[in-house]
């Protein structure tokens, strides 16, 4: 019972830490990358999980939604990037973590199905949402409001090995559908932690 | 009398040791790997990636080649990300993936195989590479042949 109250104390405490160093805060102290002006992508939809229900580039209110274009079969740059996030989100408190989504948008539809890419979200990063469109002009729209490219070499409907290049940055929207903030390829899994729980501090200001 | 703390004996052993050191040395060029892992995958990935550290003690010598077992994965084969020519956009370049013939490994120097660099591609994977686990890859150099390693299945370098 103590404990419990003792805890509870504690977490007020950290609370109120972590919002006087958000009021504080300016995006100067983030480790990504922010463009002037900022991104604007809310209005940009793309087609989510097995019923392709639309999902804006949008976060939840006071959550984030981190977004990434990549393809399963890439065995380095991708899940080396979906692992950092991982364990990036396992530096964040349990609260904090269940506040950020992530939602993979596949530039290979061919080889990535919805099951795949759910699988490979669950087993990276938990909390995902496949993006999915066999239509290439809305998947190209949707990559280029982020400024990504990518390109897929040519293949037979049911090739397996074929090589794909994409921009290997990751984005991160808020609830306004604006990109607070971009990572490079390589960022280290604590500069993402970091990012991320600043940011999750101003949404919840 | 029998004793495990025999000095002669251990003598004899430290000699066989040095001895053999030394002929691994003017043996010449055999690289040393340090460090190898694969990244641990999903149930439903196809491929995978392994990462190591090759220093290189002797003369310059070349990777041309690696290979697992038919149970780990259908195909291996050497490959590096690399940022895309002429894809730039502003500072964030789209990164691609290609398929080097060798990966050199200069004189008395250490070449890393790690994440967004030179990296031994599994394709095919018969089965998930299962955190923990363990992957016998047999290395091949240009100059000195084969060499197998063991890398950890994990999701950073040990």
């Amino acid at each position: 019972m103590g404990s419990q109250i003792l805890r509870v104390g504690l977490r007020v405490i950290a609370a109120a830490i972590m919002v006087a160093a958000c009021a504080s805060a300016d995006d100067a102290a983030l480790n990504g990358v922010t463009r002037q002006p900022a991104l604007s992508v809310g209005d940009v939809v793309l087609p989510s999980g097995e019923g392709g229900s639309p999902q804006a580039m949008q976060a939840d209110p006071n959550e984030l939604l981190v977004v990434y274009f990549g393809y399963t079969s890439c065995p380095d740059i991708c899940p080396t990037t979906m692992s950092d996030i991982g364990h990036a989100l396992d530096q964040l408190s349990g609260s904090n973590a269940d506040r950020v989504r992530v939602a993979f948008a596949t530039v290979d539809p061919d080889r990535d199905t919805v099951a795949v890419i759910e699988n490979y979200l669950d087993h990276f990063v938990g909390r995902g949402v496949a993006l999915r469109t066999e239509d290439p002009e809305l998947l190209s729209a949707a990559a280029a409001r982020f400024g990504v490219q990518f390109a897929v070499a040519e293949h037979e409907a049911d090739d397996l090995y074929y090589e794909v290049a994409h921009t290997a940055v990751t984005y991160v929207v808020d609830d306004t559908g604006t990109v607070a903030v971009e990572w490079p390829f390589g960022i280290s899994r604590e500069a993402i932690a970091g990012d991320l729980a600043l940011l999750l501090g101003k949404e919840s200001k | 009398m029998k004793s495990r703390t025999n000095p002669n004996r251990r003598a004899v052993v430290a000699l066989t040791l040095a001895a053999l050191a030394v002929a691994g040395c003017s043996g010449g060029s055999a690289p040393d790997v340090d460090k190898a892992w694969a990244r641990s995958s999903p149930m439903m990935a196809s491929a995978g990636a392994a990462y190591m550290e090759i220093s290189n003690g002797g003369a310059a010598d070349a990777l041309t080649g690696a290979s697992v077992a038919a149970s780990i994965a259908g195909r291996v084969e050497l490959h590096e990300s690399r940022p895309a020519e002429g894809g730039n956009h502003g500072s964030t370049p789209m990164m691609e993936m290609v398929h080097v013939e060798r990966i050199e490994i200069p004189a008395g120097g250490r070449v890393m195989l790690e994440p967004g660099g030179f990296h031994i591609m599994l394709l095919g994977l018969a089965e998930p590479l299962a955190n923990g686990t363990e992957l016998e890859i047999t290395l091949s150099f240009e100059k000195a042949g084969e060499l197998k390693v063991v890398a950890i299945v994990g999701d950073g370098a040990p």
